[in-house]
């Protein structure tokens, strides 16, 4: 018995491997494969050409711009005034011959056709819509019918002329379909084609998340006391697997808002002094590469891809050898983008290694982070495995560098006030000076702002330096450091070799992606009223941390795919209080006089923030606050949990439990993001 | 030397020594880059490019102000018309407005360059080109040609700027790139703060000899 035992606590984690595979091919196959078990279709396919479709109607129609379309126009119109001002040139905005303005609104010429197909009555999986002589991308709906009952109606969906393809999961019995396409131009659909059917195939993106969805939740309850006692390697291993997948799962699709600028920054970064840009990369770069939502166009795509990742016709640019200070936060990217090409990887797979970078990157910061956690190692990687920090470290982002860096420099800077408590004689030993200012250093150089944090350094007690005058020359260091790099922000240093003048001149500075903003003017609006900025400043920082704890606002959240619901914010939140508060056993607490100083500093960092995007961001004089995004906050949980942490054990939670629940928490939340955010919209 | 050797109390203080002295070389020696303007290069709405020709014994003046800052150069858009040129020119002469002294004189050689293209006017005494200055464009014909090259124009307005053909004012502008310099300073701002990062962790290390005072050295 005993045997069976110790073969079972052996070779645990191979028999969760393997029931996890077991596990998922049995879910693929009875719950996703069903249908095609259940009712097998042949391809079927129906053309024009052979009249099992017909036209219905064909004509010219305004089509209304899409909001994001329609501010997009304000903008670069606002923007082209602004140019012509500093070049004092007159500037008219020429609207696009397509488009016309009828009050206060955008419309686009386009040409409207109806098709209508009649179908056998059968089960249809997934329809393919093909138009080879398509020369733009379209936008097409799909509605099925059955007995003349609508049972089916598809979102708008994109035919991208570039892939020569699109499809559409149904999953109905119809007998009917009514296809309606829009086009900017003359619409040829005369070689228009559908196929589908309903036939068992195996998705096998499927079947890996749900090996690594049963192997990870397994592993957090089998190996337990492993996760206890090496927290830093549960937290690297599931940063990795997390991320991984979506990386995976994700390929060349741009997920962020500013995604393709990031991509722009990295690609350039891989390469010296003289940049070639392929067509696809040049597509990544304008935000144009075709995307997939659907698996078997995610074959489409990378064969578009490749094909277009030819460098016998790339476009050839040069840039400055010398990595200006803004860009290295991409060096990670840059360099397995670089390696990417050494290996002679598919572009699809050179990208998808070039985000791996930055998640490995990312992923090692947090296992030191974890690793050299005096305290509360379970909650540093409870955040560190956020579902907004695994996005980003999964993505072309510098968010993970900041988060990263920041999380280990909050970890070293907690280390000293709580051994300041344990071990009063013990100096700041070189070292850890040395990756405490570089973590700060390095996690600021993309969002400067955040090294107000590195303040709290300047409170070390003078005990931690052999001489008085040498912990006034530290401290003077780092408010040196803190005044540079607020300086950056607002004097960058320019190196460009164009519009020098106008890149430092604050009479033009704000942020062009939003209309209206102008920092000079919005400076002199809260110099001459400033009991009011405080007011709206006030009242938007209290409303939206109160929408942060309730959960209002998705704050665990995947940028742009979007974020779960309320529930999950308030559980997290309830965690990372819960981990706060209990206090662990043989350690000692935190001084109040840090706890408060930290509460200053978060205070103080986040009207700062709010201020800088009031500045920056916000239409002159707006009583309310733009810009602000839950994801800045993040650097500032860690030190947050600290300013909460008492000297009592207010949760007496058994350690082996809390260790599961902190862990599985933010876990739970990145699977669940993971399913519906990545596989189910992409990969189905 | 062996590493055990390197002790931090050595090589911190001189690290950041030398850093320091970095930063001052880094700030007396300037880098001094490019700094283009695109003052007129693309057409609004109902406007059109022009070829403004320019025979022998013509010229185009255009006029502006250079700020606080002198000029480096000029860019302009030149046609050679389908001419080919040997040891023809484009001279381009540069006054202060007013006076009409000479500040600069160049010539660009017509033999070089593609039939149509943004070309660049290095000015000879750039230091010397500062505030409001006449730039004169003349073709010096040196080949015999028939033919004469053209400069593009367009319709466009440029604040505080102006074109004169022959003497007579020209509704519109040359299309134009304005070129000036500036110094920049590149490795100031890692020096910074690395020279402020490292004096920091030196701080951290035990200074020895004539910095302790008796007594103060904490228990």
């Amino acid at each position: 018995m005993n045997h069976v035992k110790s073969f079972f606590v052996k070779f645990r984690m191979g028999i969760l491997l393997f029931l996890s595979i077991l596990l998922a091919f049995m879910i693929e196959i009875g719950v996703f494969q069903w249908n095609a078990l259940k009712n097998p279709t042949d391809q079927q396919e129906l053309s024009i050409a052979e009249a099992s479709i017909t036209m219905l109607q064909t004509g010219e129609i305004w089509q209304e711009l899409t909001e994001e379309e329609q501010n997009q126009i304000e903008i670069d119109r606002e923007n082209a005034r602004l140019l012509a001002e500093a070049n004092k040139t007159d500037s008219i905005y020429r609207l696009d011959e397509d488009l016309k303005e009828e009050n206060g609104r955008y419309f686009r010429r386009s040409v409207q056709t109806i098709l209508q197909a009649d179908l056998p009555d059968l089960f249809c999986g997934k329809m393919t819509l093909f138009i080879p002589d398509a020369v733009e991308k379209l936008n097409y709906t799909l509605e099925g019918f059955r007995k003349d009952i609508k049972t089916y109606e598809s979102a708008d969906q994109v035919y991208d002329n570039r892939l020569g393809a699109d499809v559409t999961s149904i999953n109905k019995n119809i007998d009917q379909v009514m296809i309606t396409i829009t086009g900017k131009g003359a619409l040829s659909v005369d070689s228009l084609k559908i196929t589908y059917g309903n036939q068992f195939s195996l998705n096998p993106l499927r079947i890996l998340f749900f090996t690594v969805t049963f192997f990870i939740i397994g592993s957090v309850f089998l190996i337990s006391e492993e996760l206890r006692k090496r927290p830093e390697w549960a937290c690297f291993v599931s940063s990795m697997l997390l991320g991984g997948l979506l990386i995976l799962l994700t390929g060349t699709n741009l997920t962020g808002f500013d995604e393709h600028v990031h991509f722009a920054r990295a690609y350039a970064m891989s390469f010296g002094s003289t940049i070639e840009t392929t067509e696809s990369a040049m597509r990544m770069k304008a935000n144009d590469i075709p995307s997939f939502d659907q698996i078997e166009e995610r074959k489409l795509v990378m064969a578009y891809e490749e094909y277009n990742d030819d460098f016998s016709w790339a476009d050839l640019s040069t840039q400055s050898r010398f990595v200006s200070y803004s860009d290295r936060s991409y060096l990670p990217m840059g360099i397995f983008m670089k390696l990417g090409r050494i290996l002679n990887l598919p572009f699809f797979y050179g990208m998808m290694l070039s985000k791996f970078g930055n998640l490995l990157v990312y992923s090692v910061l947090s296992f030191l982070a974890v690793k050299m956690a005096y305290r509360k190692k379970e909650l540093v990687a409870a955040i560190a495995l956020l579902p907004n920090c695994i996005f980003a470290a999964s993505g072309f982002s510098y968010d993970s560098i900041v988060n990263g860096f920041l999380l280990l420099a909050v970890v070293l800077t907690g280390n000293l006030f709580w051994n300041q408590t344990k071990n009063q004689q013990e100096r700041l030993k070189p070292v850890i000076a040395f990756l405490l200012l570089g973590a700060y250093i390095a996690g600021s150089t993309a969002k400067p702002i955040y090294m107000i944090m590195s303040l709290m350094l300047v409170f070390l007690s003078d005990r931690r330096f052999e001489q008085r005058w040498q912990a006034w020359i530290f401290r003077i260091s780092v408010i040196g450091l803190i005044g540079l790099f607020l300086y950056v922000i607002f004097f960058p240093p320019v190196s460009v070799s164009s519009n020098y003048e106008l890149m430092g001149n604050l009479a033009y500075a704000g942020d062009k992606r939003n209309q209206g903003t102008s920092v000079i003017g919005q400076l002199s609006f809260i110099l001459t009223d400033p009991l009011r900025y405080t007011l709206i400043l006030l009242k938007t920082m209290g409303g939206d941390f109160l929408s942060y704890l309730t959960g209002k606002t998705n704050f665990f959240n995947y940028g742009y795919l979007g974020g779960m619901s309320g529930k999950w914010v308030i559980a997290g939140v309830l965690i990372l209080i819960l981990g706060a508060l209990r206090k662990e056993e043989s350690k000692p607490f935190l001084p109040s006089n840090y706890r408060i100083l930290n509460a200053i500093m978060i205070f103080g960092l986040s009207a700062v923030i709010y201020t800088s995007m009031y500045v920056s961001y916000t239409p002159v004089a707006s009583s309310v606050i733009e810009g602000v995004q839950a994801r800045y906050f993040i650097p500032l949980l860690l030190p947050f949990v600290y300013v909460i942490s008492g000297k009592k054990n207010l949760i007496p939670i058994k350690e082996k439990w809390y260790s599961k629940i902190v862990f599985a928490f933010p876990i739970l939340a990145n699977l669940w993001s993971i399913y519906w955010l990545a596989l189910r919209p992409f990969n189905f | 030397m062996h590493f055990q050797k390197i002790r931090p109390e050595t090589i911190l203080p001189l690290v950041t020594l030398l850093l320091f002295i970095g930063l001052i070389i880094s700030l007396l020696v300037p880098k001094k880059v490019i700094d283009t303007y695109k003052v007129n290069i693309t057409e609004e709405e109902g406007d059109t490019e022009v070829m403004i020709d320019l025979p022998a014994e013509s010229e185009l003046v255009h006029t502006m102000n250079t700020g606080s800052r002198p000029m480096l150069g000029i860019q302009i858009a030149v046609s050679k018309n389908g001419s080919t040129y040997t040891n023809s020119a484009l001279s381009c002469e540069v006054y202060q407005t007013g006076t009409e002294n000479l500040l600069s004189k160049n010539e660009y050689s017509l033999a070089q360059g593609e039939e149509l293209q943004y070309i660049y006017i290095p000015f000879a005494h750039y230091e010397k080109c500062l505030g409001t200055i006449s730039i004169r464009f003349q073709y010096i014909d040196r080949d015999g040609n028939t033919g004469a090259p053209s400069i593009l124009a367009n319709g466009s307005s440029i604040t505080g700027s102006r074109t004169i053909v022959n003497g007579a004012e020209y509704p519109g502008n040359i299309k134009c790139m304005y070129v000036y310099t500036h110094d920049t300073y590149p490795l100031v701002y890692d020096l910074r703060i690395l020279f402020l990062m490292f004096l920091a962790v030196t701080m951290t290390v035990s200074i020895p000899g004539y910095f302790h005072k008796k007594g103060e050295q904490k228990k």
